[in-house]
């Protein structure tokens, strides 16, 4: 409960001089009782603390229209009413003003991603990109111009030399976390019609935003004695011995299509 | 269009006998700023105050300007993120708005997410 109503008609002038002081106390007052309801006013004066005066402590939305025009360079986050529920939007000016509902019926709204393999698919322009690389490489990094659930598959394939007298095993890992792994000797593994002797990683989801990558190491393993190498058919290429494949599984649908690049 | 918010005002060589016109004239100026976002009560005290939306100008980072969304650590010169805070504002990419969240992840590194 505030103390009292705001009334920009008071103090009347015909208030004493006298209570010149008390009115300028009262004005401060009724300052910060309105601040304070969504913001800091606990006397904290160090920016750098989360709790400083001004800060916001929460963002209490009250259901608005829909605004029909926004501030240039600005963009809008409200609540609005959608089927009498307070829905949270944002609104931002891209030839016309664009609604992107947040929330639907109380929970996060899904309704603007839609699945790959749709009929409706906002499908990410390089989809299905599959990338090979040379056993010298020992990284490659995905990132998307926005956001999107990615679905990544990896294979490694015994490489054809490996340096004297050295078996090398192989591993593709993500911030030093190995996703997988596999020994020198690929033998034992059934042969891939394609590729040969290989091992790989399958479905690893990662949702990306635009400004973030993914950088994954990767050693592609190798054994000094060449059987599978000698073989025809086995090694599509010379120096071919590890494969990304990144596909967009969900994708927003938004004005324009995503881009995923592989490096 | 807002009256322009002087912290100069009153001049000490104003009447005394203004000083009441002169905080009416402080709340109207509080009024004009805080109710472009905000609701204020003016009719029950039972009724609190609250926001009616956020209106966020596009920014470009520039840790160069002060006025960029991140406090200036006065002893190191490096913006940060307020300590147990996070920071919801408005980020220029190629010119349009995008609505950022910024926040520590769980290494304690600082990251940007560009929402929509």
């Amino acid at each position: 409960m505030l103390s009292r109503i705001w009334d920009v008609t008071i103090p009347r002038d015909t208030e004493l001089a006298g209570n010149g002081d008390d009115e300028i106390r009262t004005l401060k007052s009724e300052l910060k009782e309105h601040l304070e309801q969504d913001h800091f006013m606990d006397g904290v004066i160090d920016p750098l603390q989360g709790n400083c005066d001004g800060y916001h402590r929460k963002i209490t939305l009250f259901p608005q229209e829909a605004p029909v025009s926004i501030p240039a360079g600005a963009g809008i986050l409200q609540t609005t009413l959608k089927n009498t529920q307070p829905e949270l939007c944002f609104y931002k000016n891209q030839n016309g003003i664009v609604e992107i509902q947040i929330t639907k019926d109380g929970a996060l709204n899904l309704d603007g991603f839609l699945l790959r393999n749709t009929a409706t698919l906002a499908e990410a322009e390089g989809a299905s990109i599959i990338k090979s690389f040379s056993p010298n490489q020992q990284s490659v990094t995905l990132s998307a111009n926005k956001k999107m659930f990615v679905l990544v598959d990896f294979l490694i394939i015994s490489a054809q030399s490996v340096g004297s007298g050295l078996d090398r095993a192989g591993y593709v890992k993500y911030n030093d976390i190995t996703l997988f792994s596999c020994t020198g000797n690929l033998s034992s593994r059934t042969p891939h019609p394609l590729y040969g002797t290989y091992v790989n990683g399958c479905n690893y989801l990662l949702f990306m935003n635009p400004s973030e990558t993914f950088t994954f190491s990767f050693i592609t393993p190798g054994i000094r004695t060449t059987q599978y190498q000698q073989q025809p058919g086995m090694f599509i290429g010379s120096t071919t011995s590890f494969k990304i494949t990144a596909a967009p599984l969900v994708t927003y649908n938004d004005t324009t299509h995503g881009v995923i690049t592989i490096s | 269009m807002l009256s322009e918010y002087k912290i100069s005002t009153p001049y000490p060589t104003d009447y005394f006998s203004q000083v009441f016109a002169n905080l009416r004239f402080t709340k109207e100026m509080f009024e004009e700023r805080y109710t472009l976002d905000h609701h204020l009560n003016e009719t029950d005290t039972a009724l609190t105050d609250g926001h009616d939306k956020l209106t966020m100008k596009g920014i470009t980072i520039n840790t160069l300007v002060d006025k960029m969304p991140y406090p200036i650590n006065p002893e190191t010169g490096v913006a940060e993120l307020p300590a147990n805070g996070v920071i919801l504002f408005c980020k220029l990419v190629n010119g349009k708005c995008q609505l950022t969240y910024a926040a520590k992840d769980n290494t304690n590194a600082f990251k940007e997410f560009e929402v929509l």
